[in-house]
Protein backbone atom coordinates (compact mmCIF):
# COMPACT_ATOMS: atom_id res chain seq x y z
CA UNK A 1 0.00 0.00 0.00
CA UNK A 2 1.02 3.31 -0.94
CA UNK A 3 -0.52 6.44 -0.64
CA UNK A 4 0.56 10.02 -2.69
CA UNK A 5 1.93 12.79 -0.46
CA UNK A 6 0.37 15.23 0.67
CA UNK A 7 0.80 16.52 3.82
CA UNK A 8 3.79 16.68 6.78
CA UNK A 9 5.03 19.21 8.68
CA UNK A 10 8.88 19.06 8.79
CA UNK A 11 11.22 19.53 11.20
CA UNK A 12 14.63 21.81 10.61
CA UNK A 13 18.08 21.40 12.68
CA UNK A 14 20.82 22.37 11.31
CA UNK A 15 24.10 24.06 11.12
CA UNK A 16 24.01 27.62 10.28
CA UNK A 17 22.25 27.28 6.55
CA UNK A 18 21.83 23.49 6.92
CA UNK A 19 18.46 22.20 7.68
CA UNK A 20 17.78 18.79 8.01
CA UNK A 21 14.37 17.53 6.91
CA UNK A 22 12.95 14.33 6.94
CA UNK A 23 9.53 13.86 6.62
CA UNK A 24 6.76 11.22 6.01
CA UNK A 25 4.33 13.16 3.54
CA UNK A 26 1.96 10.53 3.55
CA UNK A 27 -0.44 8.52 5.53
CA UNK A 28 0.15 5.25 6.46
CA UNK A 29 -1.74 2.50 8.50
CA UNK A 30 1.02 1.47 11.67
CA UNK A 31 0.64 -2.20 10.24
CA UNK A 32 1.85 -0.86 6.71
CA UNK A 33 4.63 0.75 8.58
CA UNK A 34 6.18 -1.66 10.36
CA UNK A 35 6.07 -4.00 6.83
CA UNK A 36 7.99 -1.40 5.16
CA UNK A 37 5.41 -0.54 2.47
CA UNK A 38 5.14 3.42 3.47
CA UNK A 39 7.23 5.59 1.49
CA UNK A 40 9.67 7.76 3.36
CA UNK A 41 10.25 11.66 1.62
CA UNK A 42 13.03 13.17 3.25
CA UNK A 43 14.54 16.77 2.49
CA UNK A 44 17.61 18.22 3.04
CA UNK A 45 18.13 22.01 2.62
CA UNK A 46 21.96 23.08 2.41
CA UNK A 47 23.26 26.96 1.19
CA UNK A 48 22.29 26.55 -2.42
CA UNK A 49 19.68 24.27 -2.88
CA UNK A 50 17.59 21.10 -1.31
CA UNK A 51 18.10 17.79 -2.03
CA UNK A 52 15.15 15.20 -1.91
CA UNK A 53 15.08 11.44 -1.40
CA UNK A 54 12.65 9.03 -1.29
CA UNK A 55 13.27 5.82 0.20
CA UNK A 56 10.23 2.66 0.57
CA UNK A 57 11.51 1.00 3.76
CA UNK A 58 11.72 2.77 7.50
CA UNK A 59 12.04 -0.91 9.30
CA UNK A 60 15.46 -2.11 9.94
CA UNK A 61 16.70 -4.66 8.10
CA UNK A 62 19.67 -6.96 8.03
CA UNK A 63 22.56 -5.49 7.37
CA UNK A 64 21.27 -2.04 8.38
CA UNK A 65 22.64 -2.70 11.95
CA UNK A 66 24.92 -4.78 13.21
CA UNK A 67 26.73 -5.25 16.24
CA UNK A 68 30.39 -6.77 17.11
CA UNK A 69 31.63 -8.57 19.25
CA UNK A 70 33.64 -6.07 21.04
CA UNK A 71 29.78 -5.60 22.28
CA UNK A 72 29.67 -2.13 20.65
CA UNK A 73 27.10 -1.14 18.13
CA UNK A 74 26.44 1.59 15.64
CA UNK A 75 23.52 2.78 14.41
CA UNK A 76 22.52 3.14 10.94
CA UNK A 77 19.84 5.60 11.52
CA UNK A 78 20.21 8.63 13.90
CA UNK A 79 17.13 10.86 14.23
CA UNK A 80 17.56 14.70 13.47
CA UNK A 81 18.52 16.90 16.17
CA UNK A 82 15.73 18.44 18.25
CA UNK A 83 15.13 22.27 17.82
CA UNK A 84 13.20 24.36 19.80
CA UNK A 85 10.62 25.83 17.68
CA UNK A 86 10.03 29.27 17.15
CA UNK A 87 6.61 31.38 18.37
CA UNK A 88 4.66 32.27 15.62
CA UNK A 89 6.49 30.46 12.78
CA UNK A 90 4.35 28.32 10.69
CA UNK A 91 5.84 25.22 12.98
CA UNK A 92 4.67 26.77 15.96
CA UNK A 93 1.27 28.97 16.03
CA UNK A 94 0.16 29.11 19.45
CA UNK A 95 2.08 27.39 22.70
CA UNK A 96 0.46 26.30 25.56
CA UNK A 97 2.08 25.06 28.61
CA UNK A 98 5.67 26.05 27.08
CA UNK A 99 4.14 23.03 24.15
CA UNK A 100 3.86 24.18 20.04
CA UNK A 101 0.10 24.08 19.25
CA UNK A 102 -1.62 23.70 16.32
CA UNK A 103 0.67 23.18 13.49
CA UNK A 104 -0.55 20.14 11.97
CA UNK A 105 -0.41 19.00 8.77
CA UNK A 106 -3.73 18.74 6.61
CA UNK A 107 -5.51 16.20 7.95
CA UNK A 108 -7.37 15.03 4.30
CA UNK A 109 -4.43 15.64 1.99
CA UNK A 110 -5.69 16.35 -1.39
CA UNK A 111 -4.87 13.48 -3.68
CA UNK A 112 -4.86 13.95 -7.61
CA UNK A 113 -5.44 11.99 -10.41
CA UNK A 114 -6.31 8.43 -10.90
CA UNK A 115 -2.90 6.88 -11.86
CA UNK A 116 -1.85 3.95 -9.87
CA UNK A 117 1.60 4.95 -7.68
CA UNK A 118 4.26 2.43 -9.57
CA UNK A 119 5.05 -0.68 -7.11
CA UNK A 120 8.71 0.10 -5.43
CA UNK A 121 10.88 -2.36 -4.31
CA UNK A 122 11.22 -3.07 -0.79
CA UNK A 123 14.33 -0.93 -0.18
CA UNK A 124 14.71 1.60 -3.06
CA UNK A 125 15.32 4.80 -2.11
CA UNK A 126 16.50 7.94 -4.61
CA UNK A 127 18.15 11.35 -4.53
CA UNK A 128 17.61 14.70 -6.77
CA UNK A 129 18.94 17.97 -5.82
CA UNK A 130 16.97 20.90 -6.83
CA UNK A 131 18.13 24.49 -6.84
CA UNK A 132 16.02 27.57 -7.40
CA UNK A 133 16.78 30.07 -10.76
CA UNK A 134 19.83 32.96 -9.98
CA UNK A 135 18.98 36.33 -9.54
CA UNK A 136 19.85 39.19 -10.84
CA UNK A 137 20.57 42.62 -9.80
CA UNK A 138 19.02 45.66 -11.47
CA UNK A 139 20.11 49.31 -10.67
CA UNK A 140 18.73 52.32 -12.23
CA UNK A 141 19.72 54.88 -13.58
CA UNK A 142 21.81 52.06 -15.21
CA UNK A 143 25.03 51.82 -13.56
CA UNK A 144 25.35 55.07 -12.64
CA UNK A 145 23.72 57.70 -10.13
CA UNK A 146 24.00 61.09 -8.47
CA UNK A 147 24.90 61.62 -4.67
CA UNK A 148 22.26 62.03 -2.28
CA UNK A 149 19.47 60.93 -4.57
CA UNK A 150 18.44 58.01 -4.28
CA UNK A 151 19.17 54.98 -7.00
CA UNK A 152 17.20 52.43 -7.41
CA UNK A 153 18.51 48.58 -6.91
CA UNK A 154 16.23 46.21 -6.86
CA UNK A 155 16.07 41.94 -7.32
CA UNK A 156 15.15 40.17 -10.66
CA UNK A 157 13.62 37.18 -9.42
CA UNK A 158 10.56 35.22 -9.55
CA UNK A 159 9.00 32.04 -8.17
CA UNK A 160 9.95 29.02 -10.18
CA UNK A 161 8.98 25.74 -9.50
CA UNK A 162 11.42 22.82 -10.65
CA UNK A 163 10.26 19.35 -11.79
CA UNK A 164 11.90 16.07 -10.96
CA UNK A 165 11.21 12.70 -10.38
CA UNK A 166 11.25 10.26 -7.36
CA UNK A 167 10.80 6.40 -7.37
CA UNK A 168 9.71 6.98 -10.81
CA UNK A 169 6.85 9.52 -9.23
CA UNK A 170 6.85 13.23 -10.38
CA UNK A 171 8.25 15.59 -7.82
CA UNK A 172 7.97 19.16 -7.85
CA UNK A 173 10.26 21.39 -5.73
CA UNK A 174 8.74 25.63 -5.71
CA UNK A 175 10.87 28.16 -4.57
CA UNK A 176 9.47 31.33 -3.39
CA UNK A 177 11.92 34.39 -3.13
CA UNK A 178 10.95 35.84 0.39
CA UNK A 179 14.14 37.56 1.51
CA UNK A 180 16.67 40.48 0.29
CA UNK A 181 20.29 40.94 1.00
CA UNK A 182 21.90 44.18 -0.50
CA UNK A 183 24.76 45.11 0.15
CA UNK A 184 25.30 48.26 -1.48
CA UNK A 185 29.22 48.55 -1.33
CA UNK A 186 29.51 51.64 0.92
CA UNK A 187 30.10 49.43 3.89
CA UNK A 188 26.15 49.52 4.13
CA UNK A 189 23.44 46.80 3.55
CA UNK A 190 19.74 46.25 3.78
CA UNK A 191 17.64 42.96 4.13
CA UNK A 192 14.47 43.40 2.88
CA UNK A 193 11.46 41.69 2.55
CA UNK A 194 10.51 42.92 -1.07
CA UNK A 195 12.34 42.51 -4.33
CA UNK A 196 11.68 46.26 -5.13
CA UNK A 197 10.68 46.87 -9.22
CA UNK A 198 11.91 49.90 -12.01
CA UNK A 199 11.07 53.71 -10.97
CA UNK A 200 9.14 53.68 -14.56
CA UNK A 201 8.79 57.35 -15.50
CA UNK A 202 9.22 58.53 -11.26
CA UNK A 203 12.99 58.69 -11.91
CA UNK A 204 15.46 59.29 -8.32
CA UNK A 205 12.38 58.89 -6.31
CA UNK A 206 12.86 56.50 -3.50
CA UNK A 207 11.37 53.10 -3.51
CA UNK A 208 11.15 50.15 -1.15
CA UNK A 209 14.60 48.98 -2.32
CA UNK A 210 16.35 52.52 -3.33
CA UNK A 211 19.37 53.91 -1.42
CA UNK A 212 21.39 56.88 -1.06
CA UNK A 213 24.76 57.40 -1.57
CA UNK A 214 26.75 59.95 -0.06
CA UNK A 215 30.02 60.67 -2.47
CA UNK A 216 31.12 59.80 -5.80
CA UNK A 217 32.62 56.60 -6.14
CA UNK A 218 32.56 53.02 -7.96
CA UNK A 219 30.71 50.88 -5.71
CA UNK A 220 30.07 47.18 -5.97
CA UNK A 221 26.68 46.09 -5.37
CA UNK A 222 25.37 42.70 -3.46
CA UNK A 223 22.80 40.82 -3.44
CA UNK A 224 21.53 37.08 -1.94
CA UNK A 225 18.07 36.24 -2.05
CA UNK A 226 16.75 33.65 0.04
CA UNK A 227 13.99 31.48 -1.25
CA UNK A 228 11.03 29.80 0.54
CA UNK A 229 11.08 25.99 -0.36
CA UNK A 230 7.46 23.63 -0.80
CA UNK A 231 7.68 20.32 -2.17
CA UNK A 232 4.99 18.71 -4.09
CA UNK A 233 4.71 14.87 -4.32
CA UNK A 234 2.10 13.60 -7.17
CA UNK A 235 0.50 16.31 -7.52
CA UNK A 236 -0.48 16.58 -4.48
CA UNK A 237 -0.39 19.85 -2.11
CA UNK A 238 2.72 21.86 -1.70
CA UNK A 239 4.52 20.99 1.65
CA UNK A 240 6.18 23.37 3.10
CA UNK A 241 10.05 23.20 3.94
CA UNK A 242 11.59 24.83 6.96
CA UNK A 243 14.63 26.91 6.38
CA UNK A 244 15.47 28.91 3.75
CA UNK A 245 17.68 28.34 0.42
CA UNK A 246 20.22 31.21 -0.46
CA UNK A 247 21.20 32.27 -3.71
CA UNK A 248 23.80 34.55 -5.12
CA UNK A 249 23.07 37.21 -7.25
CA UNK A 250 27.02 38.09 -7.98
CA UNK A 251 27.66 42.06 -7.93
CA UNK A 252 27.56 44.42 -10.03
CA UNK A 253 29.31 47.69 -10.45
CA UNK A 254 27.96 51.32 -10.28
CA UNK A 255 29.22 54.69 -10.99
CA UNK A 256 28.18 56.98 -8.31
CA UNK A 257 29.03 60.40 -10.54
CA UNK A 258 30.61 63.33 -9.07
CA UNK A 259 28.02 67.07 -9.06
CA UNK A 260 29.11 70.30 -9.46
CA UNK A 261 27.26 73.68 -9.51
CA UNK A 262 27.77 74.94 -13.02
CA UNK A 263 25.76 78.02 -13.59
CA UNK A 264 24.30 78.35 -17.60
CA UNK A 265 23.12 80.96 -18.98
CA UNK A 266 20.38 78.78 -21.07
CA UNK A 267 18.61 78.76 -17.74
CA UNK A 268 18.43 82.32 -17.07
CA UNK A 269 16.05 84.70 -18.99
CA UNK A 270 17.66 86.57 -21.59
CA UNK A 271 16.57 89.97 -20.19
CA UNK A 272 17.74 89.11 -16.46
CA UNK A 273 21.45 88.08 -17.69
CA UNK A 274 23.41 90.49 -15.94
CA UNK A 275 26.99 90.47 -15.80
CA UNK A 276 26.85 87.01 -16.24
CA UNK A 277 24.00 86.30 -13.27
CA UNK A 278 20.34 86.13 -12.86
CA UNK A 279 19.10 89.48 -11.33
CA UNK A 280 15.91 88.15 -10.45
CA UNK A 281 17.14 85.09 -8.87
CA UNK A 282 20.22 82.45 -8.60
CA UNK A 283 19.09 80.02 -11.51
CA UNK A 284 21.58 77.04 -10.19
CA UNK A 285 22.00 74.14 -11.98
CA UNK A 286 23.71 70.55 -11.76
CA UNK A 287 26.16 69.60 -14.07
CA UNK A 288 28.31 66.26 -13.82
CA UNK A 289 32.08 65.54 -14.80
CA UNK B 1 31.27 72.89 -23.35
CA UNK B 2 29.09 70.32 -23.54
CA UNK B 3 25.78 72.61 -22.70
CA UNK B 4 22.86 70.46 -25.00
CA UNK B 5 23.67 67.90 -22.57
CA UNK B 6 23.41 69.96 -19.70
CA UNK B 7 20.41 71.28 -20.63
CA UNK B 8 19.34 67.83 -21.30
CA UNK B 9 19.60 66.76 -17.89
CA UNK B 10 18.78 70.00 -16.12
CA UNK B 11 14.90 69.65 -15.91
CA UNK B 12 14.46 66.44 -13.47
CA UNK B 13 18.08 66.83 -11.77
CA UNK B 14 17.08 70.70 -10.96
CA UNK B 15 13.28 69.40 -9.90
CA UNK B 16 14.97 66.57 -7.66
CA UNK B 17 17.51 68.97 -6.41
CA UNK B 18 14.63 71.28 -4.58
CA UNK B 19 13.49 68.26 -2.60
CA UNK B 20 15.49 67.13 0.80
CA UNK B 21 17.35 64.32 -0.09
CA UNK B 22 16.26 61.22 1.14
CA UNK B 23 17.73 59.48 4.30
CA UNK B 24 18.51 55.41 3.52
CA UNK B 25 15.97 53.26 2.84
CA UNK B 26 15.13 51.62 6.61
CA UNK B 27 15.03 47.44 6.39
CA UNK B 28 11.61 46.71 5.78
CA UNK B 29 10.18 43.53 8.28
CA UNK B 30 9.17 40.56 7.06
CA UNK B 31 5.39 40.45 7.51
CA UNK B 32 3.58 38.88 10.59
CA UNK B 33 2.97 35.27 10.38
CA UNK B 34 -1.18 35.53 9.97
CA UNK B 35 -2.66 32.65 12.57
CA UNK B 36 -4.79 30.12 10.76
CA UNK B 37 -8.37 30.11 11.63
CA UNK B 38 -8.47 27.23 13.11
CA UNK B 39 -6.39 27.75 15.97
CA UNK B 40 -8.83 30.44 17.55
CA UNK B 41 -11.50 27.47 18.23
CA UNK B 42 -8.84 25.67 20.12
CA UNK B 43 -8.45 28.87 23.03
CA UNK B 44 -11.90 28.41 23.86
CA UNK B 45 -11.37 24.87 25.17
CA UNK B 46 -11.05 24.50 29.10
CA UNK B 47 -7.29 24.33 30.46
CA UNK B 48 -7.86 20.89 30.81
CA UNK B 49 -9.43 19.85 28.12
CA UNK B 50 -5.87 18.97 26.69
CA UNK B 51 -5.46 16.70 29.18
CA UNK B 52 -8.69 14.90 29.07
CA UNK B 53 -7.92 14.44 25.18
CA UNK B 54 -4.76 13.20 25.99
CA UNK B 55 -6.13 10.25 28.27
CA UNK B 56 -8.94 9.49 25.81
CA UNK B 57 -6.29 9.74 22.58
CA UNK B 58 -4.11 7.84 24.95
CA UNK B 59 -6.56 4.52 25.56
CA UNK B 60 -7.41 4.63 22.21
CA UNK B 61 -3.98 4.53 20.77
CA UNK B 62 -2.91 1.29 23.40
CA UNK B 63 -5.79 -0.76 22.05
CA UNK B 64 -5.11 0.51 18.67
CA UNK B 65 -1.54 -0.81 18.55
CA UNK B 66 -2.32 -4.03 20.36
CA UNK B 67 -4.81 -4.84 18.13
CA UNK B 68 -2.09 -4.15 14.91
CA UNK B 69 0.12 -6.30 16.93
CA UNK B 70 -2.48 -9.27 17.16
CA UNK B 71 -3.36 -9.07 14.07
CA UNK B 72 -0.12 -8.87 12.25
CA UNK B 73 1.22 -11.27 14.53
CA UNK B 74 -1.87 -13.28 12.83
CA UNK B 75 -0.74 -12.81 9.64
CA UNK B 76 -3.08 -10.34 8.92
CA UNK B 77 -6.11 -12.23 9.44
CA UNK B 78 -8.71 -10.86 11.20
CA UNK B 79 -8.37 -7.17 10.26
CA UNK B 80 -11.56 -6.51 10.78
CA UNK B 81 -10.56 -6.37 14.71
CA UNK B 82 -9.29 -3.30 14.04
CA UNK B 83 -12.62 -1.24 12.43
CA UNK B 84 -13.57 -1.05 16.59
CA UNK B 85 -10.47 1.89 17.22
CA UNK B 86 -10.56 3.16 13.79
CA UNK B 87 -12.89 5.22 11.44
CA UNK B 88 -15.05 3.61 8.38
CA UNK B 89 -12.61 5.89 6.00
CA UNK B 90 -9.46 4.98 7.38
CA UNK B 91 -10.46 1.26 8.08
CA UNK B 92 -9.27 0.37 4.45
CA UNK B 93 -5.88 1.68 4.69
CA UNK B 94 -5.61 -0.65 7.89
CA UNK B 95 -7.07 -3.25 5.66
CA UNK B 96 -4.65 -2.46 2.89
CA UNK B 97 -1.66 -2.56 5.46
CA UNK B 98 -2.75 -6.24 6.68
CA UNK B 99 -3.39 -7.93 3.11
CA UNK B 100 0.16 -7.18 2.41
CA UNK B 101 1.23 -9.76 5.40
CA UNK B 102 -1.55 -11.98 4.05
CA UNK B 103 -0.06 -11.39 0.48
CA UNK B 104 3.91 -11.85 1.42
CA UNK B 105 2.81 -14.24 4.47
CA UNK B 106 5.08 -12.78 6.69
CA UNK B 107 3.71 -12.43 10.40
CA UNK B 108 5.16 -10.18 13.25
CA UNK B 109 6.62 -11.07 16.71
CA UNK B 110 6.92 -9.01 19.47
CA UNK B 111 4.78 -5.60 20.64
CA UNK B 112 4.70 -1.94 19.35
CA UNK B 113 4.38 0.40 22.39
CA UNK B 114 3.33 4.07 22.25
CA UNK B 115 5.75 6.05 24.90
CA UNK B 116 4.99 10.02 24.56
CA UNK B 117 1.88 11.59 23.39
CA UNK B 118 1.31 15.31 22.85
CA UNK B 119 -2.10 16.43 21.50
CA UNK B 120 -1.46 19.02 19.23
CA UNK B 121 -4.56 20.87 18.20
CA UNK B 122 -8.75 19.94 18.16
CA UNK B 123 -11.27 20.81 15.55
CA UNK B 124 -15.13 20.74 16.08
CA UNK B 125 -15.97 20.07 12.36
CA UNK B 126 -18.98 21.96 11.12
CA UNK B 127 -20.84 18.73 11.97
CA UNK B 128 -20.15 18.77 15.47
CA UNK B 129 -17.39 15.92 15.93
CA UNK B 130 -14.07 16.64 17.41
CA UNK B 131 -10.78 16.29 15.60
CA UNK B 132 -7.92 15.51 17.66
CA UNK B 133 -4.80 15.79 16.29
CA UNK B 134 -2.01 14.34 18.83
CA UNK B 135 2.14 14.06 18.27
CA UNK B 136 3.42 10.66 19.98
CA UNK B 137 6.35 8.30 19.64
CA UNK B 138 5.59 5.28 18.42
CA UNK B 139 8.47 2.29 19.66
CA UNK B 140 8.04 -0.78 17.32
CA UNK B 141 12.06 -1.64 17.96
CA UNK B 142 11.02 -4.60 19.27
CA UNK B 143 8.46 -5.65 16.66
CA UNK B 144 10.11 -7.70 14.86
CA UNK B 145 8.45 -9.32 10.79
CA UNK B 146 9.69 -11.89 10.14
CA UNK B 147 8.18 -14.64 7.00
CA UNK B 148 5.58 -16.70 8.35
CA UNK B 149 7.75 -19.84 8.22
CA UNK B 150 10.67 -18.69 10.26
CA UNK B 151 10.79 -19.06 13.78
CA UNK B 152 10.50 -16.87 16.68
CA UNK B 153 13.59 -14.70 17.49
CA UNK B 154 15.21 -16.44 20.54
CA UNK B 155 15.07 -14.80 23.38
CA UNK B 156 18.43 -13.00 23.58
CA UNK B 157 17.31 -11.42 20.45
CA UNK B 158 14.00 -10.41 22.11
CA UNK B 159 15.47 -9.05 25.26
CA UNK B 160 18.31 -6.85 23.61
CA UNK B 161 17.98 -6.07 20.29
CA UNK B 162 18.12 -3.14 20.20
CA UNK B 163 19.98 -2.16 23.19
CA UNK B 164 23.44 -3.30 21.73
CA UNK B 165 25.15 -0.89 23.48
CA UNK B 166 24.76 -1.88 26.59
CA UNK B 167 24.69 -5.46 26.36
CA UNK B 168 27.48 -7.64 27.60
CA UNK B 169 26.67 -10.78 26.52
CA UNK B 170 29.12 -13.37 25.49
CA UNK B 171 30.72 -14.29 22.48
CA UNK B 172 27.75 -17.15 21.33
CA UNK B 173 25.49 -14.75 22.72
CA UNK B 174 26.24 -12.05 20.17
CA UNK B 175 26.48 -14.96 17.37
CA UNK B 176 22.83 -15.82 18.15
CA UNK B 177 21.98 -11.99 17.97
CA UNK B 178 23.73 -11.94 14.81
CA UNK B 179 22.32 -14.55 13.34
CA UNK B 180 18.93 -14.44 13.69
CA UNK B 181 18.84 -10.75 12.53
CA UNK B 182 20.68 -11.26 9.40
CA UNK B 183 18.24 -13.40 7.93
CA UNK B 184 16.90 -12.62 4.66
CA UNK B 185 13.38 -11.03 4.98
CA UNK B 186 13.73 -10.30 8.94
CA UNK B 187 12.92 -6.22 9.40
CA UNK B 188 12.12 -4.39 12.54
CA UNK B 189 10.67 -1.16 13.56
CA UNK B 190 12.07 1.64 15.48
CA UNK B 191 11.12 4.42 17.61
CA UNK B 192 9.55 6.99 15.43
CA UNK B 193 7.44 10.26 15.79
CA UNK B 194 3.61 9.67 14.46
CA UNK B 195 1.20 12.05 14.36
CA UNK B 196 -2.38 11.00 14.28
CA UNK B 197 -6.21 12.16 14.25
CA UNK B 198 -8.74 11.04 16.33
CA UNK B 199 -12.22 11.90 15.53
CA UNK B 200 -15.53 11.19 17.14
CA UNK B 201 -18.66 12.77 18.86
CA UNK B 202 -16.91 13.16 21.95
CA UNK B 203 -13.53 12.54 23.84
CA UNK B 204 -15.15 8.77 24.68
CA UNK B 205 -15.95 8.00 21.58
CA UNK B 206 -12.78 9.07 19.71
CA UNK B 207 -11.33 6.58 16.45
CA UNK B 208 -8.30 6.94 14.76
CA UNK B 209 -8.94 8.55 11.52
CA UNK B 210 -4.85 9.08 10.20
CA UNK B 211 -1.99 7.57 11.27
CA UNK B 212 1.45 9.15 9.26
CA UNK B 213 5.46 9.52 10.43
CA UNK B 214 5.82 13.08 11.77
CA UNK B 215 8.97 14.91 11.84
CA UNK B 216 7.86 18.10 13.16
CA UNK B 217 8.99 19.98 16.44
CA UNK B 218 9.27 16.31 18.12
CA UNK B 219 12.08 14.19 18.22
CA UNK B 220 11.92 10.67 19.50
Amino acid sequence: MLKRAGSGILLAGGLLLVVITPAMANECSQAAQSSGQCLNITTELDQEGITLGASTSSPGAPGQSSASSSGSAQSWWSPPPPREPVLGTSECEIKVSGYCRASSPDKNPTVSSGETAPEPPSHASDLESFVPGAPGIEVEPNGWSLPRLPTNIFARINESVKQGELLGWPIQVRFSPSTYRFSYGDGTSSQLSVAGSSWGSGQFLPTATSHVYSYPGTYQVGLQVGFDVAYRFDGGPFVPVSGTVWRDAGTRKMEVLRVTPLLVEEGCAAHALVGGRCSESLQVFLGFF
Amino acid sequence: MPTTRLVFLVPFVFLSGCATPPEDQAPQDAPEPSALSWVAPAREFPGDFYDDASTAATEVIDEYLELTDAITAGGGRDSHDISSVVSESWFSEERAGFDYYRAEDLRSVGTTVMTLLLVQSVHITPEGTLDVGVVMCVDGANLFVIPADYDDPPEIVLQWHPDYEDFDGDTAQWAALEKYLSQQGVTWGENTAVQAWLTGDSLHNLVIDSWQHWWGVYSC
